[in-house]
This record gives structure tokens, sequence and C-alpha cells, in this order.
């Protein structure tokens, strides 16, 4: 992997989290939370464009903003900040190949941001059901025993 | 009744949203085989939040003319700050969403300004849309207006999910842009 595809993912996971945070710990409304983040990132870009590659100073801004979109979803949905830092780099993946389909096409970034949140929202049902199955067949063990 | 199926024909659409843009993927990066793997999987995880996820029945909290015209309004002024102002899409965008989600703050009496920052970002999502493809205001008009309607239809539809609001923006231009299309031909 080269380094700036992990400073991206890096971007994507601490964006969505970072906007997660602003908006339950902090109570900004979720809008202000993630135009911050998109301000933000602008901002470090603009600041620091002398040490950033071309690639990066394209793509950061994009991908914090992108991500943010995420991390405005509540807290009653998704509370963990693990999976919502994994549904960060799983948005870099999808943007990063979606980037030139549909290039040029406002929402582009919302449509790989809601992605990325749904694929997450499906890992817990997925764990819970085969710890589930895991359980069954322990206890099927010990009482064939 | 009718909401109901309205909610419902919007779960459809933001369904086919994701699957085309899924789809589209695919298409474009068929010789990559360990992409086709991974989107295979996102694919088998879409569908079973999909199926975890219903159509949740919600009370209404958009006026139709007001988020229509909230819209228009976040998808202008994004436009016009990234086209003519010459500022870079993401800044033009968060810049509209900052300012605008102080507007419940400062006018706390009115109700009705309570769903404006939502309705606004999202239009500022549809304003996001290069010149390339928006060929002027009147595209943005259009986008916004058909977006606007999403929105109002799509209320209780996927109910605090991130990324929502991009992706009615999204369906906005996209349909937008094919009716124009049509239009032309």
């Amino acid at each position: 992997m080269n380094l700036d595809l992990l400073i991206l993912v890096l971007v994507g996971a601490f964006s969505t989290i970072i906007t997660f945070i602003l908006h339950t710990k902090y109570r900004q409304n979720t809008v202000r939370s993630s135009a911050l983040v998109g301000i933000f990132s602008c901002l470090i870009v603009f600041l620091f464009s002398e040490f950033l590659s071309d690639y990066l100073i394209k793509n950061i801004p994009l991908i914090a903003f992108g991500a943010s979109f995420i991390g405005m979803v509540s807290s009653s949905v998704v509370s963990s900040l693990f999976l919502l830092g994994f549904s960060g780099v799983v948005f870099t993946f999808v943007f990063l190949n979606a980037n030139s389909v549909f290039n040029g096409f406002g929402g582009g970034l919302g449509v790989s941001a809601c992605i990325s949140l749904l694929v997450v929202l499906a890992l817990p049902v997925i764990f819970k059901k085969r710890t589930r199955r895991l359980l069954l067949l322990r206890v099927k063990r010990i009482l064939g025993n | 009744m009718i909401k109901k199926r309205l909610k419902q024909v919007t779960f459809i659409l933001i369904l086919l949203i994701h699957i085309s843009f899924i789809g589209l993927i695919f298409f474009e990066k068929q010789n990559n085989a360990a992409l086709i793997i991974s989107l295979l999987v996102i694919l088998f995880l879409l569908a079973i939040t999909y199926v975890k996820e219903p159509v949740r029945p919600q009370h209404n909290n958009f006026d139709e003319l007001n988020t229509i015209f909230s819209v228009f309004l976040g998808a202008i002024s994004t436009y016009f700050l990234h086209s003519f102002l010459g500022l870079s899409t993401v800044l033009s965008a968060s810049l509209v969403g900052l300012v605008v989600s102080f507007v419940p703050n400062i006018f706390k009496k009115y109700g009705i300004v309570k769903s404006m920052p939502a309705a606004m970002y999202c239009g500022a999502f549809v304003g996001m849309t290069s010149t390339a493809v928006a060929s002027g205001y009147l595209f943005i008009l259009l986008s916004s207006c058909i977006t606007g309607l999403l929105l109002v239809s799509a209320n209780g539809v996927f109910h605090n999910i991130g990324g929502k609001l991009g992706t009615l923006a999204f369906g906005g231009v996209v349909l937008a842009f094919l009716i124009i299309l049509l239009i032309s031909q």
C-alpha cells in the first residue's frame, strides 16, 4: 500500500469519527459538524500544499467531506466508533473506484457515503448470527458428550 | 396510504441508485478481479441491510414548497460560489452548510426554519455538480425541484442514515441530466 493511499484511508476514517463526535458529544447539529470538517480539510490542504502531492491535494478535501456525511448518522443507528471508522475506510475504497464513473455529478460523494454506511451496518447482524450459531454448536457438543 | 406508497417508491429509487452506482463500477472495472470480488461482498452486505432496514413511516417534517425552495437556494448558492467565484466544490458546499446551520439558532421563533439546514445542505450537494454536467442555472433549477420532491417523499425512509441527502441529490441530478438529454434529442 503506498503512502498516499494510506493517508487517504486515515483521512476517511478520522473525518467520519470527528463529525460523529462533533454532533454527539459537542452537541453541534449534523449539518454544522459536516460543514466544519469540510472547511477544515480545505484549510489543511491550503496550509500544507507544499508538502502534499497533487493526488492528495485533489482527494483529501473530497474524501474528508464525503466521509463526514457518514458521521452525520444518528447515535441510535451506530454508536461504535470502530464501526464508523471502518465505514470511513470503506467509503475511501468506494469513492476512489467510483471517482471516474460519476465525475462531476453532484451527490456522488453522498451515494458512496450511504453505501459505505449501509455495508458496515450489516456487519453486526452477520456477527450476531454467527456468534449465536457458534454458541448453539458448543451447547450441542457439551450436551452430546 | 398514498404517503406510504410514495415512501416505498422512494425507498426503491434509493435502492436503484445504489445498485446502479455499484453496477457502473462493475462495468468500468470488469478486468480487476479483486475489485469485482470486493464489490460482490459490498452488494451482499447491502442486501442484508436493505432487508433489515424497513420503510419507517414517520411524521412529515418537510413542507413541500419550503423544502423545494430551500434545496434550490442551497444549490444555487453553492453553484455560484464554485462556478463564478472559483472556490472548490467542497469549500462552497461546506460554507453554505456552515452558514445555514446557524439559521435555526438565529430565528428560534419560526418553526418553519427548523428543517431548512438539511434541505439547503441537500441542495448544496446538487450545486456541487460541475459546469461540464450542469449546463446552467436551468439545470440547477430542474435538479433542485426533483431533489426537493425526492426529499419530501423520502421523509422517514433511511431515517438518520448518513449520506441519504447526498443520495437524493445524486438522484435529482441524474434524473435532470436524463430529462435534458431526452429533450435535447
